[in-house]
């Protein structure tokens, strides 16, 4: 085992991977991660003063440049869909959550 | 890493919290300015924390954030029950402390004065030993060692100057008592016996006390700050406890980096990473899962938290023992087959909810620390 599979297997004797069939709430799979994190990144962004003046547009290219410095090929279209997911993204969690 | 293992899911449940935690803290900044007020509550608890005089006792960062979160939530709580929880009593236990006493005295004191509560400890076995007849010497409680250490410390047969904390000492010296005479022995005749048993002392009783001064420090900051906190308003703390609201959480463009260096460790295989694009160094799986489960919050359903009451009392409770009615008795209650909720600070509510139900069981006030 290498010195990962230690800590993890440790983990496992802590009882701290035992959440595996918990339902989620935001995530469907793997897939969906990267979207989300555009999503959240514009809507931190329009609260940010530093970029809240940006266009629409300038935010997504913005959001398209730290995705690509991060090690993603995400497209443009890609980036735009998933930020106009957010808000039915909160509405949703905050029904379920806060009563809306 | 496998997509179905458990790890696997773990990790995408911690980034599920990372992404709930966001939407929802971001939705309330946008609609709530209350949160803000919130966020300035903390500020001025961490302002008191930082004081010179709290120096000895938050020493370092990682304590601070303790303490701002044991606040926050005595705050929360304080608010739901519409009352700030009494400041209670100096811990009872303690004997002798004086009016201000901060944990280096206290160290100070032990180590000058280790000679005497070596004495201390042996003055009082040898007094166990010579106050009863043997037949009776294995039914000697706890009490009674208390009850006589007190009584050493009363008469002013003892030389050691400091505070001490009487159920440690005279748990040990009960303990070191009864072992003796099981194996026969005359009590402290083993060589060194005496000196473990005081660092064991020390060391116990010195965790007790910042324990205490902690305590204190977060119910004397509930009660100070309660006024303001009843004020406020969130629609956000029926998903999170205030401890977990009272700073940004993680930017997302952090989670990008955090999730780029998973792919880069392949603990993550996302089909648009592509590792020769990206900087940094990878994060070992176990690294981010530890870190996560001990710092995202998950949101709690409202439903389900709603009908969670923890702590019941006999006076308006059947509460059964092995079939038996128990009479004047408080139960604190947690379910085990979900989240656990912040055990250490509903102990503390706990102690507030037993002085509740016997008010005229109080100690008397005794010097702050």
């Amino acid at each position: 085992m290498n010195a990962d599979e230690v800590a993890l297997a440790r983990l496992r004797d802590a009882d701290l991977l035992n959440d595996a069939k918990v339902a989620r709430n935001v995530l469907h799979d793997q897939s969906s991660v990267l979207g989300h994190l555009c999503a959240l990144m514009d809507l931190e962004m329009r609260r940010d003063p530093v970029h809240a003046q940006l266009s629409k547009k300038a935010r997504m290219l913005t959001i398209k440049d730290w995705v690509q410095k991060a090690g993603f090929d995400y497209g443009h279209e890609s980036i735009r869909k998933s930020c106009a997911r957010g808000p039915a993204e909160i509405a949703a969690l905050r029904a379920r959550f806060t009563g809306g | 890493m496998g997509r179905t293992t458990a790890e696997h899911e773990c990790l995408l449940n911690r980034f599920d919290d990372l992404l709930a935690l966001g939407y929802l803290y971001e939705s309330e900044l946008a609609r709530n300015p209350d949160l803000g007020r919130l966020r300035a509550l903390a500020a001025e608890v961490a302002n008191e924390a930082g004081l010179p005089a709290n120096a000895a006792l938050f020493p370092d960062q990682r304590a601070k954030r303790f303490v701002i979160i044991q606040v926050m939530n005595g705050l929360q709580s304080a608010c739901r029950m519409k009352a700030p929880p009494p400041v209670t009593a100096v811990d009872a236990a303690w004997d002798g402390l004086p009016a201000v006493l901060s944990g280096r005295a206290l160290q100070r004191i032990h180590t000058e004065q280790e000679d005497l509560l070596a004495d201390m400890l042996t003055m009082l076995v040898a007094r166990l030993d010579a106050s009863f007849p043997p037949e009776t010497k294995p039914f000697i409680t706890l009490e009674q060692v208390a009850a006589m250490l007190r009584a050493l410390r009363g008469g002013l047969l003892t030389d050691f100057t400091g505070p001490i904390q009487v159920d440690i000492l005279g748990g040990l010296a009960h303990q070191e008592f009864l072992a003796a005479l099981d194996r026969g022995e005359a009590p402290l005749a083993v060589p060194g016996r005496v000196l473990a048993l005081v660092r064991e002392y020390v060391h116990q009783a010195e965790r007790s006390f910042v324990e205490m001064v902690n305590d204190s420090f977060v119910e004397t900051m509930v009660a100070k700050f309660y006024p303001l906190a009843r004020r406020l308003r969130l629609a956000i703390d029926r998903a999170y406890p205030w401890g977990a609201l009272w700073r940004y959480p993680l930017a997302a463009r952090e989670c990008l980096n955090l999730y780029a260096r998973l792919n880069l460790a392949g603990a993550f295989r996302d089909a648009k990473f592509r590792a020769a694009l990206a900087p940094g160094v990878g994060i070992p799986s176990a690294e981010f899962i530890r870190w996560a489960v001990n710092t995202v919050p998950r949101p709690a359903a409202p439903d389900r938290e709603a009908a969670a009451r923890l702590f019941f009392a006999s006076d308006n409770t059947d509460l059964r023992f092995d079939g038996k009615l128990l009479q004047k008795h408080a139960v604190f209650a947690v379910r085990y087959d979900r989240p656990l909720p912040d055990v250490e600070a509903c102990l503390r509510y706990f102690r507030n909810y037993l002085i509740f139900h016997r008010p005229s069981a109080i100690a008397p006030t005794a010097a702050k620390p």
